[in-house]
This record gives C-alpha cells, structure tokens and sequence, in this order.
C-alpha cells in the first residue's frame, strides 16, 4: 500500500476506494446497458434460486448429508452466467449477490443468511476472475470460479449450520468434494450452456460473449 | 426542423426509424457502437461533440413498451430519476414533478405505484418524466403501440396539445397514422436501408409519392386510400385531404357521388370480400365467465375478488373471421385462453363441433384449435426456424432434428419455409428473426398442423404495412380453405377491413355481439365501450350527417361497391 | 414484490441499513447457539414485533413459511439416520430397529428452529423496507455505487414480470402440443425450453430500459443529487441498541436457566 495510512476516518476510506479500484469494482468500465442486463439476469437467476430452494427443503433433503451436496452447484450459477455473459471485472459478485437477495425477497429458510452465502460465492468465483485480470472467462476461469464458488460455500455452511457438531469430518469432506464436482457440472457447464444458448438467439449482441473476445479494460 | 413543428416519421420495419431517435439524443454515437457518420445538431449543439446530460435536456425520448423505459417504483421517483441525474437541488425536483404531472393531466398521480397504473397512464407518466427535463424536442417511438384505442386518442390529444402550446418540436414514430394527420406538419419517410426517401407536406408525401410508400411497405392513412381508389373508378375528388374533416369534405364536394350514395339503401350495402355465406358452426361457447384465483402480481388493486369474465357466449361459423375486441383488461386473452382449453371456465361451456372440449382432452384439442400468443417468443420450442416446424408435426422431430420426419412431411415444412421467406435462415434461431418473421412463424407453426379454428392475439402489433399485409394473406387463405379465425386486435382499421362479426368485451362483459358495421354505426355505443371508430366509419358518419348517405361504410370496398364507377351507371 | 407495509410503520420507518445490520446480527447470534429453546423465542419475538412494529397480521406472516415444515421432517429423519452422536449416545427410544438418540432431536429441533426464525427475520425485514429505500441506503449509508444500485432496481423491477411470463410460456407451450415430461433426463430440455424465452426477453427489456435511462442522463455526470436522501436518526440507533439489548438479555437468561447452549462450547 502506498503512502501513510496512518488512520483517520478520511484516509482509510480513500485508501479502501483505491483497493477497489485496484480491483477493479468500480464499474467506471460498464455501460448502463450491461449493468441493467446483469441486473436482470441476476435477478432472473434468483428466482432460479428460490425455485431450487423449494425444491432443497423438500425432494433433495430426503437425500442423506453428505450426498444431497452434490445438488448445491445450481446457486453458483448467479455467479458464473452473468459475468459470463457480460465479462466485466465484478460481474461475478454482483450476479450472485443480487441473486440471493431475490431468493431472499421471495422468502426461502435461509432468510439473510441467503445474502451471506450470495456474497462468500460471488466472492469466490470473482477472485478467480480476477486472478485471470478479468481477462478471461471461459474455459479454466470459468470452471476454476465454479470450484472456488463451490468451495468456499461448503466452507461456510459447515461454519454457519455447526456441521462439525454434528457430522465427522470425514464426511463433510465428501460434502465438499461433491459440492465443488457439482458446482463445476450444475453452475459451470450449466452457465456456459445457457450462455451459449442465449447468444445463439442474438438478444446478447453487443456484449462480450457475443464479441467472442473480451473488451479491452 | 424549425421549433415548434410536428414531424412524423415513417418508414418500413427495420428501415432505421428508432436509430434516428437515438441519434437525436446523442446515445448515438456516443453510447451505442457502431459506425456514425453526418451531423445531428439540436438547438445549435452538435450531439457528438456535446455532453450526453447537455443533450438529454435538449431532447426527450418517449418509447413503445411503457414498461420498459421505468427504473423506479413510484411515479414521483421515476420523474425526479432525470432531474437527480442532472444533479438538481431536491427543491427544484419537487417542483418540476408537479408541474409535469399537471400537464400531462396526472395531477393526482404523485404517490401511486408504477405498477398499479394502466398502460395510458405509465405512458403519460413516461412523458412526463422527459417533459420535467425541460426539453425542446419530444421524440416518441411508437408511443401507442401497446395502448387500446380509447387510450390512444388520449395520448394524442394530450401530444396534440404539447404541440399546440408551440414550446415543443415533435418527432413522432407511429403506425396508426389516421388520427395524427389532422395536426402533423411535416411527414419524413425512410426506406429500406436507411435512406431518405421524402420530406415534406402530409398531403404531398401521400398523393405525390404514394406509389414509393406503398412500395416501401409503409403504412397511409385510409382515407387516402379511398380518394385514391375513387379517383381511379372515375370521381373526381377534389383537393388532396389527407385527415377525416377534409376528407368528409372533399367527398361531398365530388360531383355526383353522394347522390350516388344515397341511392344506395343501407340494406344493399354489399358485404367485404371473403364473408362466410353459409353458417355451419364449429365452435360455440355459452355464457363462460372466469375468475383468477388470487390476484396477479403487479396488478391493479380493484382487480382482486371481481370475475375477469362474466356470462360471454359466442359462436363461430366455418369460414367466419371473427373480431374480439375491447379495451386493455377487458378480458379478450382470458376468453381466447378458455376457448383454446389453456384455462377451463368457472362456469359455461365451450363446445367444438358440438363436442365439449373439457371431454375432447388436450392433445385432441390442440390438434383442432390453434392459439398464437401476444408474444410470439413465448411460443418457441425449438433452437432452429426449420425445428419449429418440424416440431409441429412431430414433436421428437422438433428436438432432435428433420431425419424424424417422413419425405411428406419434410417437403411440408419446406414449402412452408419457401413461403415466409425463411428458407435461407431455417437453420436460424427463431429468437433472432425480425419481429415480423417472428410473427408468421409462430402462426405458421399452427397453420401447419391443420386446425380448423386459429385464434390470434393482436397478430399486426407493431409491424409495417407490407408484413401485416402478408400476414393477414396468410390468415385469408387459411379461410377460403375452411379454416375460422377469431383474432384479437386493437386496430380498428383491420377490424373493418377483415372482421365478418364482432364480438365487443368491456369489463369482462360482453356488450356487443354482430356485424362491424352495426356497432361502428353507433357511436354512441363505441365511445361507451372506450374504442375508436376506424376512419373511414368516421367518414362514413360524417358523410350521413352532411349529406344523408347510408352508414356502415367501414372500408375502401365498400366505399367502392356502393359507388361504382363514375359514368358507367350502377351495378 | 412484495408490496410494503400499509401504514408508515414504525419498523417502515426505520433506516434500511440499519435494519438490515439488525436482521443480520441478530442470525449471527443465532448461528452460535445450539440449543431449540432460543431460536423458538426469538420466533415468538419476532412474530410480535412484525405484528406490533410493522403491522403485520400473525397469519401473513406464518403462511410463506409453512413450507418449511417439510424441511423440519427431512432435517429430523437425517439426524435420525446420521447424527455423529447416535452412536455414543443412549437411546431415547427405538421405533423398530431405530435408535432415536436426544442428541439427534436436540440438533433437528436447533436446525429447523434456527431456519424458521432466519426465515421469518427476512420476511419482516422485506415486508417492512420500500425497495427503493433499502436501495438508497445502500448508496447513502454504505457507499454502494449508484450505478448499480440504480440497475438492480431496474432489474428488480422485473420480477413480476417473470413470473407471469413463466405461466404464459407454460400455456404457449401446451398449446403447440408440447408434453410435459418428467423424470430428471427431461429436466435440463425442459428448463432450456423456459428460460430461454424468459431470459432473452429480460435481455431485451434491460437493453430498452437501459436506454431509456441513458436518455435520462444517468450516469453521465459523476454525481447525482437525491430528491430524498435517507439518513440515520438518533431513533435508528436506539433501535438497534435496543435489539441487541434484548437479544443478549433472552440469550443470557436462558443459559442462566440452563437451557441455552453455544455451538462453540
Ligand atoms: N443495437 C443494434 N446493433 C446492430 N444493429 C442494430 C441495432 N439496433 C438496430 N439495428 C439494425 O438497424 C436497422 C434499423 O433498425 P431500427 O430499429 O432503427 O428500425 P425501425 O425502423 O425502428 O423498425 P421498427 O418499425 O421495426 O421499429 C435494422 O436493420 C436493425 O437490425
Ligand atoms: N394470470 C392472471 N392472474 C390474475 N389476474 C389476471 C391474470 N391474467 C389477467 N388477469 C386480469 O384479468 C383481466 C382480463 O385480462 P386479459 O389479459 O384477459 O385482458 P385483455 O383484454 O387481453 O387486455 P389487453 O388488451 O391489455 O391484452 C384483467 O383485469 C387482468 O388484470
Ligand atoms: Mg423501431
Ligand atoms: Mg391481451
């Protein structure tokens, strides 16, 4: 970090846009036009979400612990599709965001904690992203942000629902194993099919996937 | 274009129209990409040299969809997210809301919720929210496009007015052009490819240079088109009336037509082309009413615990085009979705060859009635223009390719191809066609399966002449086969043009059940169902009150047929 | 959307941030507890603050979550099988050959309790925040940019419409004959067919309402002004102290009673 940040309220925060802005979040680059797609994909994957959701606390529960995991891939996709659509520098953690406060909105048992494991995984899939500078989102970033969403979101659960209180950690790891197998096969494949599909029909001409190259940032 | 005119612009679909708007306002080229060329200056700023929030206050942008253009929830926040972004004092902002709330006659509005409100008023608070940035140039995208008629003249009559106060240069894209020739000053037509093809007077651009217009697949209005064909059938039509007053006018003033009119009783008046002579009924519905269960999101309070269709009979003969018309959430989509089994009635039946067809089951039922839906994306199954209708035909064929299908089959879906005009883009998305194409896909990959009964929810909305002409050449032959159409429509013009019978719902209710010209002859009875005669029935009344002629003049054949050739004597 | 509360409630009235802060201290508390006793009060506690503070009838707020009993019965049957602590513990009873052991009752009873009070916090949290204030919050209080706050209630917006584009898109397709298949090889064809007219239409909604806010010059100076502007109130502060006040206070009296446990001890 460069220059004294020696405290004050005034300084920490300009030193906290700076890192921002060295990661690049400040959507100076994004047009109005891909923030209002992302946003409404976003929100359109959180119904996707709360759909699943349902579907969790009743069909998929009756799965035993450490296999029902295996299910958890689909709410990576807020994380993956839309910045693999828009591929802009926090299109990971603003897609999985907003989508887990629409789930939230709709009323799921997560309840807020739903915008805790929304932020953990836009979180991991965009340091991945970000590791690739934003440069690439396809192919190893995207499948890489799958695993790290994946993995990062077991890790929480296991904090936040006291599953080291329960289970042995043996099979915790196989939740995680599963988990982030998922992730990769129902958030990864699953975005770049969707993705693929939804450029095919040219609603998404003039954003990057379309470009088949990522804009300069 | 000097302050204070009206300019209307017209041009094909896909001729550039909406991508003139945007260079207006300087999103073109500064937020859209592509290749600009030229000069666009508005009150002496050059857009492309000018900050877009300069502009932006320079020119106001009205569009078709009225739900597409809100960001906000409320009315007050959706007027004040222009002025914030110009950084105005909240002062200020509170101000301009009233203010522009009171001249677009919403005065009341401030607090009410986006959602709550009807498709007229989310278009009034749309131009209200423009109107507060003080602009000088008013430019509206097909601001009508998805109102009912009621709600169209009062959106004109309000941009009438802005007009009339001189403050306001008006750039207006529309398709129903009948009510705004009376106050448009300059007409601006686009062909194909994006060029200029005339400027000037209404009256000149319509007799002048009809033959390119109609070329150019855009629309005019009706009442030129009478003088036109009188003319050609040998009256001598004075003047060159472009709205229904001079029109009215020019028409009483050709020597020898209206006493030729009104030799003519209103019993002889001859039926449109293509009408159902003999009535053999193919589908019957008997006192059908319908409710929701619970509300639907978003929608109006008032709706919940009332009946969206109550008592509504109907029958449809073979051969017949039946009209089903009203005004927005009056129950036309919920009655086509009962006749078409989508939905089942709460009380009444609905009968398809005298069988019931809760019996019939729904795969024999979607053999034999045919629903194109308002959007005809939402009706899309497969990835590929060819799979669409090849899905028709066999559904494993539609998802898994044309090997499925039999030689008969295939070479079916290959004249079908040939005969929209898709056949270079059969491998195509659906989703990427025009929105016309789109259209005569979706109707197509009904026709194709053989129904006896098509019904089509508002099937010319937003297209030019020459693809709604196509269009409706598709649904003629469908009937000269055999085949009955009951089509949904806001434009009373192709009301009058094609309906053989009306069917009129306000409130859910139906008030009106018989031919066009029996209700557009009562005006009365039309004001109080919140639609608009077509022009030419305006004409038509008009003409009676001047000068005696019978009523129930709804289209150029009629016309026709009543007055016959000059000088070659009544047949 | 859920339409907010009638009456400028007290809770309504609340800054949005900070209720947000609240709902998410108060689920972070829970998380460390394990024991059934306290999430079951702060339900109740819950129930009556939505009831008396933002206005809520008690039905409106129990009838969305009344799906989550189901969830209560599959987290019971896997503690059943699956609990680590069967093993070693006595058995309460058996039902046939199965053990059921306290510890697994313990643990279902914390977990489906503590998932009924998240849920129910979140439910009154959004029936009690105006969507575009909790937005302006975000921008005012948390410094979110306002760009994207501006195009996520954009987008939000659209909710509705999903959903009635969902149902209409399911009668579209019966109409073309289309059979709805179950099983689970069908299900990827099946999603594809629904959310690819969903999706593109959304697209091309955002791409004309992004647009018509570019008209609207948003974005095009690099502040904006706000015709109302949500601040933090002394109010808001005592409110937030008094949650938490109350929070400690049920905690610690139920682990003086003996009944409170902490997942960490
Ligand atoms: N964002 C875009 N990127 C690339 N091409 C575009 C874009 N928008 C429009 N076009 C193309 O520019 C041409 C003019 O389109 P425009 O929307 O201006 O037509 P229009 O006259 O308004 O048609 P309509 O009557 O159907 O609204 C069309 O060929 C269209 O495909
Ligand atoms: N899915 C639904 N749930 C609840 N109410 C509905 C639903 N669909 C329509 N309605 C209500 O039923 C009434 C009739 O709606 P309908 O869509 O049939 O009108 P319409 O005549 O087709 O209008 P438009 O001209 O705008 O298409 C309206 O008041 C509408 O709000
Ligand atoms: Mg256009
Ligand atoms: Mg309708």
């Amino acid at each position: 970090m460069s220059g004294g940040g020696s405290g004050g309220p005034a300084s920490s925060r300009d030193s906290a846009v700076r890192a921002g802005r060295r990661l690049g979040l400040t959507f100076k680059d994004w047009s109005t036009r891909e923030l209002v797609i992302a946003a409404a994909l976003s929100v359109a994957v959180g119904v996707i979400f709360w759909g699943w959701g349902l579907l969790w606390s009743s069909v998929l529960q009756t799965i035993p612990f450490p296999f029902h995991y295996a299910f958890v891939g689909i709410w990576m996709v807020g994380g993956l599709l839309v910045p693999y659509i828009v591929r802009r520098p926090g299109a990971a953690l603003m897609g999985e965001t907003v989508a887990a406060f629409v789930s939230m909105a709709l009323g799921n048992q997560w309840g807020v904690l739903t915008m805790a494991s929304g932020i953990i995984q836009g979180m991991g899939a965009e340091v991945v992203f970000a590791a690739f500078r934003w440069k690439r989102f396809t192919g190893v970033a995207l499948y890489g942000a799958a695993a790290l969403a994946g993995g990062f979101s077991i890790l929480l659960d296991t904090f936040v629902y006291s599953y080291y209180a329960m289970y042995s950690w043996g099979s915790i790891g196989i939740a995680a194993i599963l988990c982030i197998v998922g992730s990769l096969i129902l958030g990864g494949a699953v975005s770049q099919l969707l993705g693929g599909a939804l450029a095919r029909t040219g609603v998404l001409s003039g954003l990057a996937i379309s470009k088949g190259k990522v804009k300069k940032i | 274009m000097a302050p204070g005119e009206t300019v209307l612009v017209l041009g094909p679909s896909g001729s550039g129209k909406s991508t003139l708007t945007l260079c207006l306002d300087g999103l073109i080229p500064q937020l859209v990409e592509g290749e600009y060329g030229g000069r666009v200056a508005i009150a002496g700023l050059v857009v492309d040299e000018s900050p877009v929030h300069v502009l932006a206050q320079q020119a106001g942008l009205v569009f078709q969809d009225p739900d597409a253009q809100f960001c906000t929830l409320t009315v007050e926040d959706e007027i004040a997210f222009g002025l914030e972004n110009l950084c105005l004092p909240s002062a200020d902002i509170e101000n301009a809301i009233d203010e522009a709330l009171l001249s677009v006659g919403l005065a009341g509005y401030r607090k009410r919720h986006l959602a709550t409100l009807s498709g007229g008023e989310k278009q009034r608070v749309a131009i209200a929210a423009v109107l507060a940035m003080g602009p000088r140039v008013l430019v509206l995208d097909e601001p009508s496009a998805n109102l009912d008629p009621q709600a169209t003249s009062d959106l004109f009559a309000l941009l009438r007015s802005l007009a009339a106060d001189g403050r306001h240069t008006m750039v207006i894209i529309e398709h129903k052009l009948d009510e705004l020739m009376e106050w448009v000053d300059t007409v601006l037509v686009l062909e194909a490819g994006g060029r200029l093809l005339y400027r000037g007077s209404p009256s000149e651009a319509f007799y002048r240079r009809g033959d390119a217009l109609a070329e150019a697949g855009v629309w005019r209005p009706q009442t030129v088109e009478l003088v036109k064909a009188l003319r050609e059938a040998g009256w001598d039509v004075p003047g060159d009336p472009v709205d229904v007053g001079t029109t009215i006018a020019s028409l009483a003033a050709t020597p020898g037509l209206m006493e030729r009119l009104r030799m003519r009783t209103a019993g002889s008046v001859s039926p449109g082309d293509g009408r159902a002579k003999t009535r053999e009924v193919v589908m019957e519905a008997t006192a059908v009413s319908y409710r929701y269960r619970g509300g639907r999101a978003g929608s109006v309070a008032s709706d919940a615990g009332r009946n969206a269709l109550t008592d509504v009979s109907l029958t449809l003969a073979r051969g017949e085009l039946l009209a089903l018309i009203g005004p927005n959430g009056a129950g036309k989509s919920t009655f086509a979705s009962l006749i078409t089994g989508v939905l089942e009635p709460s009380r009444g039946k609905v009968f398809l060859g005298g069988r019931d067809i809760v019996d019939l089951g729904p795969s024999a039922l979607s053999e034999r009635v045919g629903y194109v839906f308002q959007n005809p994306e939402h009706q899309f199954v497969a990835d590929t223009v060819l799979g669409e209708l090849a899905f028709s035909l066999s559904p494993k064929a539609g998802r898994k390719g044309v090997r499925h299908l039999n030689s008969q089959q295939r070479s079916l879906v290959e004249w079908w191809l040939d005969r929209l005009g898709l056949l270079p883009l059969a491998e195509a998305s659906p989703f990427a066609l025009s929105q016309g194409q789109k259209r005569r896909l979706s109707v197509a990959a009904m026709l194709i399966r053989g129904q006896s009964v098509l019904v089509l929810d508002e099937p010319t909305l937003g297209q030019d002449e020459s693809q709604a002409f196509r269009l409706m050449e598709m649904t003629q032959e469908f009937r000269s086969s055999g085949g009955s159409v009951i089509m949904i429509t806001h434009d009373m013009r192709l009301v009058g043009e094609y309906a053989d019978s009306l069917l009129v719902l306000v409130a859910g209710r139906s008030v009106y059940s018989g031919t066009p010209e029996g209700f557009f002859s009562r005006p009365e009875m039309v004001e109080a169902s919140g639609l608009a005669t077509p022009a030419l029935g305006r004409v038509s009344a008009g003409l009676r009150l001047s000068s005696g002629i019978p009523d129930g003049l709804l289209t150029v054949g009629a016309f026709l047929s009543s007055a016959g050739r000059n000088g070659s004597g009544a047949s | 959307m859920t339409p907010p509360a009638p009456a400028p409630s007290y809770l309504y009235r609340r800054n949005p941030s900070i209720k947000l802060l609240a709902v998410v201290l108060v689920a972070l508390t829970l998380t460390f507890i394990f024991d059934p006793a306290t999430p079951a009060v702060l339900f109740c506690l819950t129930l009556l603050v939505g009831r008396l503070l933002a206005g809520l009838s008690l039905w409106s707020q129990v009838k969305p979550l009344w799906v989550f009993v189901l969830a209560g019965v599959a987290i019971l049957l896997a503690n059943i099988f699956f609990n680590k602590e069967n093993a070693v513990s006595p058995a309460l009873v058996y039902i046939g050959s199965l053990k059921i052991t306290a510890p697994a009752l313990w643990a279902a009873g914390t977990l489906w309790l503590r998932l009924m009070a998240f849920a129910l916090l979140s439910l009154v949290f959004v029936k009690s925040t105006e969507p575009q204030h909790l937005v302006l919050s975000l921008v005012h209080q948390l410094r979110l940019n306002y760009r994207v706050a501006y195009s996520t209630l954009a987008g939000y917006r659209m909710l509705p419409l999903f959903q009635s584009d969902y149902q209409t898109i399911r009668a579209a397709h019966r109409v073309r004959g289309v059979k709805e298949g179950n099983g689970w090889l069908r299900l990827w064809s099946r999603t594809r067919r629904y959310a690819i007219p969903l999706l593109a239409g959304a697209v091309r909604k955002a791409g004309r309402i992004a647009v018509a806010m570019d008209a609207r010059a948003f974005g095009a100076l690099p502040s904006r002004t706000y015709r109302e502007r949500m601040v933090v109130q002394p109010a808001d502060w005592v409110f937030l102290a008094l949650v938490l006040l109350v929070v400690a206070a049920i905690t610690a009296a139920l682990w003086l009673a003996g009944v409170a446990r902490f997942a960490v001890g």
